[in-house]
């Protein structure tokens, strides 16, 4: 028997984890939990288990993983929780900075969305958490143990409640979880995980995209991308002064899948001398798109660069260089927007 | 216009000039060389020239029966309207982008285009007048011509030519670097005013309501001149030496500010 | 060389007598703007350079081709004049160094030495002496330029910048000609010798103007920029 759980990085998937395993293990006695990303991993891992049922886990599933599922059938959750949900709890457990851990979560909230269209997914989300202990019981025996005998349905029904002692909904079933687990640093600064400035509102502005259908369109700010001067995060222009050179790389976010329009709106400044920049977009290290644009001494202007986003692990890098050494001139990045057209 | 240039160290008034006189010589001197050559030969084509000329026209007019002609020989006629024509002649057509020519020059900081525009005429002048007074003392040695009446009238005359022809190559200059076409106008302009240079006739020799018109013309006072010194100026009409050095100064007033602004135009590419 | 350098490289002009102007020692261009009249209109070759070379200093002139070098050369030598700006001269300077020109083929080589000297007021027998020491032509001297070898007329020209004692030295490419020999001795003279003089140095060779050049003025189209730093002005050239 092998139950897969997919989910975000965060609180929620794990108490969902958790809660399913304890049923699970009424039927199917001790599982073995099993996490890969990819078929390989999968592979590895698989031969390791022994002959211990499986509870499958992923978090950012690669795509050959992700069609692999898409083609078998059985019972699978999807748990997709808001970003600065994922955000601060993966900085709380992994230490991680907030542009990593947003970029681990956008990879993660995009690899998963694909898994919704299979049949048999049981799809939750932040919905959920108002839900009785007894309801959310029901429901996960319900979606996932149909066929067991009412016996061993009272049996998991039992062991969720007791395990949720003091409980009344599933928010503060997940509240006590992520206590217990994190201990002492879930004290401490919670609120300082969540993200602030550009950040936060990258988050915000990735995060509307997925609520409100398409057409997906969303505008990044210039305090995700990184001057690679001294990969500190852009903040006002830069001066082009310099040997040619990559100037702006980011953000290094995962983009759902299909065909984007990025429109690049940059200001330039005292540019006398002129310049050609080079602006180029990669799925991790693989080129998708690049373009070739001669800067004017001064102005605002803005342009177009299409490319398809195959597979939302890799995220996508824009950068843009300058192709001739400067002696003059100033580059603002005001915003890239990007659009899905297909 | 902002420009401003400081060229240090400054001297004195009596400095400059000598500093200017060194200059013009040594360009004179550079100039000789690169039209005459080391060998002799081009020296020698200077002088051989107008006495070729006088001959071929003794021949002519010998043969032609015409030795004597209007009171004054046709040989000396021939020898002056030659050699003033010369010299006005050659000065324009030297002044002919004269900036583009000397470009290199210039970047010597002791050195303006103006020296070098006097310091060609100033060869052209002197060479000029040697090669006739050799003629002519020559012709006069065989007796083809007469002694001259007053040599002084005669080099103030020459003398007011290459004033004349180096404040008119002033003009030139500017105009043809500031304006492309301009060179083409200057040969069809130079035989057109042929008539009136008094190279052909001598003002007597015209009814008097010619006279008054061609007697407006600068160069023909500044022929009558040099032939009023050299046959007596029962034979020349009333030459003016102010009224020739007016346009001179009015060719300068023109020609150095427009010079001035060509050079600030001036560009090799 | 002898006599008296001072008056040597004073350009006389009417504004000399009234009021002598005491330039600081150093050559000074101020937002120099040169615009060229071409039949499709204006055309900006130059735009808003600046620098400053004082006494012994040295700056080099990096810019690819079409970047305004040789307009420069010729706004700082003065065959044109700047459309705007100010060139101030404190320093007595050279006509670019190794240039061939301003000399009519039938002149020869003692001529043009000849020439020189006079212009610049230097003895002529010890200027001939001077320049053959370096231009080793022996005889050639007494034939015409025409006869020259390109290596002859090379060595000729950098002979005849050696005749006036300039306080500061164009020099335009001049290291880039000529065999080993030629440049060796072009250096020990410039870089050895003259090493107290001050230099505007046109170049592609960073190795030179990094090793002499205190600041570099890198020119792209018409635009240019001193740096002080000059490696960052020669990893800029470089992609340029």
């Amino acid at each position: 028997m092998m139950l897969a759980i997919f989910g975000t990085p965060s609180q929620l998937t794990y108490w969902v984890m958790n809660t399913a395993r304890l049923a699970a293990e009424v039927i199917n006695g001790p599982m073995a939990v099993l996490t890969a990303n990819t078929i390989d991993e999968l592979r590895v891992r698989w031969a390791e288990r022994g002959h211990k049922p499986v509870l499958f886990h992923a978090d950012t599933p690669k795509r050959d993983l992700v069609e692999l599922f898409l083609r078998i059938p059985g019972e699978a959750i999807v748990v997709i929780e808001a970003l600065d949900e994922v955000v601060w709890f993966t900085r709380a457990t992994r230490g991680l900075d907030p542009q990593t851990a947003l970029r681990f979560a956008t990879r993660s909230v995009c690899t998963l969305e694909d898994l919704l269209a299979r049949s048999g997914v049981w799809s939750i989300d932040g919905g959920i958490l108002d839900l009785s202990l007894v309801s959310f019981s029901d429901l996960l025996i319900d979606r996932l143990f149909s066929r067991s005998t009412p016996d061993e349905c009272a049996e998991m029904r039992d062991k969720i409640l007791a395990y949720n002692s003091d409980c009344l909904n599933v928010r503060q079933a997940v509240d006590k979880f992520v206590k217990v687990t994190l201990a002492d640093r879930h004290e401490r600064s919670v609120s300082g995980l969540f993200l602030q400035g550009d950040v936060a509102k990258a988050a915000n502005v990735f995060e509307a995209c997925f609520h409100h259908g398409v057409p997906r369109s969303m505008i990044w700010p210039p305090g995700v991308f990184v001057k690679m001067s001294d990969l500190s995060y852009l903040e006002g222009p830069i001066d082009l002064t310099g040997p040619a050179r990559v100037l702006i790389g980011g953000h290094s976010l995962s983009l759902p899948r299909g065909l984007w329009r990025a429109t690049v709106e940059i200001s330039v400044s005292d540019n006398m001398s002129g310049n050609t920049i080079l602006s180029d977009i990669f799925a991790e290290d693989r080129p998708v798109c690049a373009g070739v644009t001669s800067l004017p001494s001064k102005g605002t202007f803005s342009y177009e660069m299409e490319f398809e986003c195959s597979d939302p692990y890799y995220p996508i890098i824009f950068r843009i260089s300058t192709m001739e050494g400067a002696i003059e001139g100033a580059l603002n990045l005001n915003h890239v927007q990007f659009q899905q057209i297909g | 216009m902002s420009e401003r240039f400081i060229d240090t160290p400054r001297g004195r008034m009596g400095e400059s000039l000598l500093l200017q006189g060194r200059v013009i010589r040594a360009l004179m001197l550079r100039q000789a060389l690169s039209r005459f050559g080391h060998d002799n030969l081009g020296v020698f084509w200077i002088f051989a020239e107008p006495l070729l000329l006088a001959g071929a026209v003794m021949l002519m007019w010998t043969v032609a029966g015409l030795n004597k002609g209007h009171g004054v020989g046709i040989v000396p006629f021939v020898l002056a309207s030659y050699s003033l024509l010369t010299l006005w002649r050659g000065t324009c057509s030297a002044s002919i982008r004269a900036l583009r020519a000397n470009a290199d020059l210039l970047y010597h900081r002791n050195l303006r285009l103006l020296d070098i525009l006097i310091a060609r005429i100033a060869l052209d002048s002197l060479s000029g007048f040697a090669a006739f007074t050799v003629a002519y003392i020559v012709l006069n040695l065989f007796g083809a011509v007469r002694d001259v009446d007053d040599a002084l009238v005669m080099a103030g005359g020459w003398l007011l030519l290459t004033w004349f022809g180096w404040s008119f190559g002033l003009i030139v200059s500017a105009l043809t670097e500031l304006f492309e076409p301009a060179e083409h106008f200057v040969p069809p302009f130079l035989y057109i005013t042929l008539p009136m240079t008094g190279a052909f006739y001598m003002v007597l020799w015209m009814p008097p309501s010619v006279q008054e018109v061609v007697m407006w013309s600068p160069i023909v006072h500044i022929f009558e001149m040099f032939r009023g010194g050299m046959f007596g100026q029962q034979y020349a009409a009333d030459w003016s030496v102010m009224y020739v050095a007016g346009w001179c100064v009015a060719q300068m007033a023109i020609g150095l500010p427009l010079l001035r602004l060509a050079q600030h135009r001036y560009t090799t590419g | 060389m002898t006599g008296a350098p001072q008056v040597l490289i004073q350009n006389p002009s009417p504004a000399a007598t009234a009021t002598p102007i005491v330039a600081s020692r150093c050559i000074r261009a101020v937002n120099l703007i040169k615009e060229y009249h071409t039949p499709v209109g204006v055309k900006r070759v130059l735009d808003g350079i600046s620098f400053e070379v004082a006494q012994g200093e040295k700056i080099g002139v990096f810019g690819s081709n079409g970047a305004g070098k040789s307009t420069l050369m010729k706004l700082i030598g003065g065959v044109e004049t700047p459309t705007s700006g100010v060139i101030e001269r404190g320093l007595t300077m050279s006509w670019p160094i190794g240039l061939a020109g301003g000399f009519a083929p039938t002149m020869s080589g003692l001529d043009a030495i000849r020439f020189i000297a006079r212009l610049y007021g230097a003895p002529q027998g010890h200027a001939a002496e001077q320049v053959d020491d370096f231009a080793e032509l022996g005889r050639y001297l007494q034939l015409p330029i025409s006869t020259y070898s390109s290596g002859m007329r090379a060595r000729l020209m950098f002979g005849l910048t050696l005749i006036a004692n300039f306080e500061c030295l164009l020099i335009d490419e001049v290291l880039s000609v000529g065999d080993q020999r030629f440049r060796k001795k072009c250096h020990e003279e410039l870089f050895v010798k003259r090493a107290d003089k001050a230099m505007i140095l046109i170049s592609h060779d960073q190795g030179i103007v990094r090793e002499y050049c205190q600041q570099a003025l890198v020119l792209k189209r018409g635009r240019g920029r001193v740096f002080d730093d000059l490696d960052l002005a020669i990893s800029i050239y470089r992609t340029l």
